[in-house]
């Protein structure tokens, strides 16, 4: 999956470079897992000599551990930083999923509200599990479901991660007719913040 | 006819199998496809989530024909919804053939996960299943 470049007022500034922020956003967002050069080259959609350097940099500074496994390299969030859950708090706030998902849905016009649900939500609120392998998103409203698929894809690019999103009108959000939305409704949400 | 190099990779990857080419036979599933839309179409408005899986489903019988018109079936084998899709986006002359993985993806959500299918995702996609069994019609027509 190729990230594809989404404007990022709130953090771009501070960093050196959008390879540097996506490199961390990667790794920091999963710290569980680690990455080879190439993921991070799909991830970032930049070539791999910068990829590799920007992580060079990153293992000298000690935000990183970077680390040769069967002749591939391997790199994840160095979790035993000083700083590592300060950054990660940052990364999650700026470019985590929900930030992203916020971005690409605001200025959707119709949006009554939306919400993250189903097992990202549930981990968000601190639920035991593995993390999830896509992000599950509610839109209730009058909208153009083309616009909110289209603002959807751009979120699954960023974040490298399958961001599925079903629209739902004001009237089969209340009326909750089917077990399921019934189930969604007493569920832990992460409600979406669409007024910036 | 020379398949294009996506349904030739198929073919060599095991994912897709040459049978003999039956027109007839593919009109025939052609028209399963489309009793497929119309029930559900009738079954929207009791149950959307059994629509929409069904609406999917006439689109991927669709695509079947129109592999069958032509001599090829899916190997009955894992991954091979997703053959079918790749085959779609290949051969199936609409710009509907495209969003096949999505309405697959979904349907995959439905079936085997968690997922809200509202009206308005059903009537988003079940514009693309009709373009794609209209255009494996209009296909077939020429054959």
């Amino acid at each position: 999956m190729r990230y594809v470049s989404t404007s990022r007022p709130r953090l771009a500034p501070i960093f050196r470079s959008d390879v540097q922020l996506q490199v961390l956003g990667a790794t920091y967002l999963e710290p569980e897992r680690q990455f080879t050069i190439a993921e991070l080259v799909e991830r970032t959609g930049k070539p791999q000599p910068t990829v590799a350097r920007e992580v060079e940099r990153l293992a000298d500074a000690g935000l990183v551990d970077s680390e040769l496994q069967a002749g591939r390299r391997a790199v994840r969030a160095a979790t035993t930083s000083p700083i590592f859950e300060d950054l990660k708090s940052l990364l999650t706030k700026t470019i985590g999923p929900k930030a992203v998902i916020e971005e690409q849905l605001s200025g959707i016009k119709g949006i009554e509200h939306a919400a993250i649900y189903g097992s990202w939500a549930a981990r968000f609120h601190g639920a035991p599990g593995p993390q999830p392998n896509d992000i599950d998103v509610l839109v209730i409203g009058t909208v153009d479901v083309t616009k909110v698929r289209a603002a959807a894809d751009l979120a699954t690019k960023a974040l490298g991660k399958d961001v599925n999103v079903s629209v739902l009108t004001p009237k089969e959000w209340i009326e909750a007719r089917t077990g399921f939305i019934r189930s969604v409704k007493d569920s832990p949400l992460v409600d979406l913040d669409l007024s910036t | 006819m020379t398949a294009p190099a996506t349904v030739r990779r198929l073919v060599a990857a095991g994912r897709l199998e040459t049978v003999p080419a039956d027109v007839t036979a593919a009109r025939t599933r052609l028209a399963r496809a489309t009793e497929k839309l119309a029930s559900a179409k009738s079954i929207a408005e009791i149950d959307v989530e059994v629509a929409y899986v069904t609406a999917y489903d006439a689109a991927r019988v669709a695509v079947t024909a129109h592999m069958l018109a032509i001599g090829y079936r899916a190997k009955p084998i894992a991954r091979a919804h997703e053959a079918v899709g790749d085959y779609a986006e290949a051969m199936i002359d609409a710009p509907s053939a495209a969003q096949f993985h999505v309405l697959r993806r979904r349907r995959n959500k439905a079936e085997y996960d968690d997922i809200l299918v509202s009206r308005a995702d059903f009537d988003a996609d079940l514009t693309h299943a009709e373009a794609i069994i209209d255009a494996v019609r209009n296909a077939l027509e020429g054959l």
